[in-house]
């Protein structure tokens, strides 16, 4: 089953490819760069989740540092 | 200049409004009420000063540097790497909030409305939904901003009459009954949404009328709170003690609106308000992450961008909580009023302000010195 789920997001990331990349001009080197390397982060962390689904995420991350960052300064609550 | 498009300085106090409320008028009342109990409209009131001082504050930055945005003049206040180093800072908190924020529509589309429908679906079509707002600029979203407000207002009007027949005033009393501490703390948790003003800072230099921002953004602000005032006061007059037991009161008030028996069912024209709000909410913060990126990248165009940051967007927000008992977790952490948005929409501008006049002194000064 997690075969099938990241096939589905390589074809996202495929059609992506596909309807953004002709609209670039060919001199947009930095541009075309960023999309690639954007639209790879997402994939990349759509197969980390697919793979490994109990992973922590971005918020629960944030939430972390800003409560050691809020004990480090007030005392811890 | 990466954005060729302008909005109106109205335009942008309706985004800022609409980029508030969408998600407060839901869940304020009950995640004040633990907090302030019978007090919850007071606390929008305490808590305005904090939306009033983002607003200053942006204003400010934008006074010194009018053409650029956060990410370029933070550049040019604290020199290229320590600038780009607070960009990159604010940009994955952005995304992080935005994810929060894609989630939480989701996880109340799924349980309120549609409780058989994947949650992947439901937030995949709203960013392909806001993907091609934000592709069309700035203008597209000012003006939707525009076109949503008054039906959203109205509506809100209409619902609040609505429920005038069920309401019991005495259920607000006694006002203040053990002084200003419990509705100062329910304010905590209000910071979240008046600190979330700050992103004005992407907004101001695409202005056509900037000496009007000032005057619209504090507009804007006062409105909010007086939403907020009347929906925690019409809430608490309906449900009194039991708000707490609510995930979403103002909803489930609406359930109750039943008039001559055929005049109920009114819920859907809450969702109905709520979905386009949160719709502009979330295009709004959605276009300030993608100028963001671009303009910390350099580009000459954000266009490009739309679609993958999207992808890792809409990523990161399926899998923001794995359940509501970890969102729960999440919302009792910002009720203790330390939360990203008071990082990005106040500290952060606060210090680059701060900086900024200090190197505005150490110039003079050397100026003065050299004469």
């Amino acid at each position: 089953m997690k075969g099938v789920y990241i096939g589905s997001v390589t074809v996202v990331v495929v059609l992506l490819f596909l309807y953004q990349w002709p609209k670039m001009k060919s001199n947009d080197r930095k541009e075309k760069a960023a999309f690639a390397t954007i639209a790879m982060i997402g994939w990349a962390a759509a197969v980390v989740y697919i793979i490994f689904p109990e992973m922590t995420s971005p918020a629960k991350v944030l939430d972390f540092i800003l409560v050691q960052v809020r004990n480090f300064i007030f005392g811890p609550i | 200049m990466i954005e060729k498009g302008k909005i109106s300085a109205l335009q942008m106090g309706i985004l800022m409004y609409h980029a508030i409320l969408a998600t407060g008028i839901l869940f304020i009342p009950a995640s004040v009420y633990d907090a302030a109990k019978q007090d919850i409209w007071l606390s929008p009131i305490w808590a305005s000063p904090v939306g009033f001082l983002c607003i200053f504050i942006a204003y400010k930055l934008n006074k010194l540097y009018p053409e650029d945005t956060i990410i370029q003049y933070s550049q040019r206040i604290l020199g290229t790497f320590l600038g780009k180093t607070l960009g990159l800072i604010l940009l994955l908190m952005l995304v992080t909030s935005l994810s929060v924020m894609f989630w939480q529509y989701g996880e109340f589309v799924v349980s309120e409305f549609l409780p058989h429908t994947p949650k992947f679906v439901i937030i995949g079509m709203m960013i392909l939904l806001c993907a091609s707002a934000v592709h069309g600029g700035l203008e597209v979203v000012g003006r939707l901003a525009g076109m949503v407000f008054p039906i959203f207002f109205l509506l809100f009007l209409v619902i609040i009459v609505l429920l005038l027949p069920d309401i019991e005033i005495k259920r607000m009393l006694p006002i203040m009954e053990n002084g200003m501490m419990p509705s100062l703390k329910g304010s905590l948790v209000l910071y979240t949404w008046f600190a979330q003003f700050g992103i004005v800072y992407f907004f101001l230099p695409f202005l056509t009328n900037r000496e009007k921002a000032m005057k619209f953004g504090m507009l804007s602000v006062l409105v909010v709170m007086l939403t907020l005032v009347l929906t925690n006061i019409v809430v608490i007059w309906i449900f009194g003690n039991v708000t707490e037991n609510f995930n979403a009161p103002f909803m489930s008030a609406s359930r109750y609106i039943s008039i001559a028996e055929f005049l109920s069912h009114l819920e859907s024209l809450v969702m109905a308000i709520w979905i386009a709000g949160t719709f502009i909410k979330l295009c709004a913060f959605y276009y300030t992450v993608v100028l963001g990126t671009a303009e910390w990248l350099n580009l000459s165009d954000y266009r490009p961008l739309v679609l993958p940051l999207g992808l890792v967007i809409g990523v990161f927000s399926l899998k923001a909580f794995l359940n509501s008992s970890e969102a729960a977790e999440h919302f009792e952490i910002v009720s203790k009023g330390f939360m990203d948005t008071l990082v990005y929409g106040l500290a952060i501008p606060m210090l680059l302000l701060l900086a900024a006049y200090i190197r505005k002194l150490i110039v003079r000064h050397k100026g003065e010195s050299e004469k």
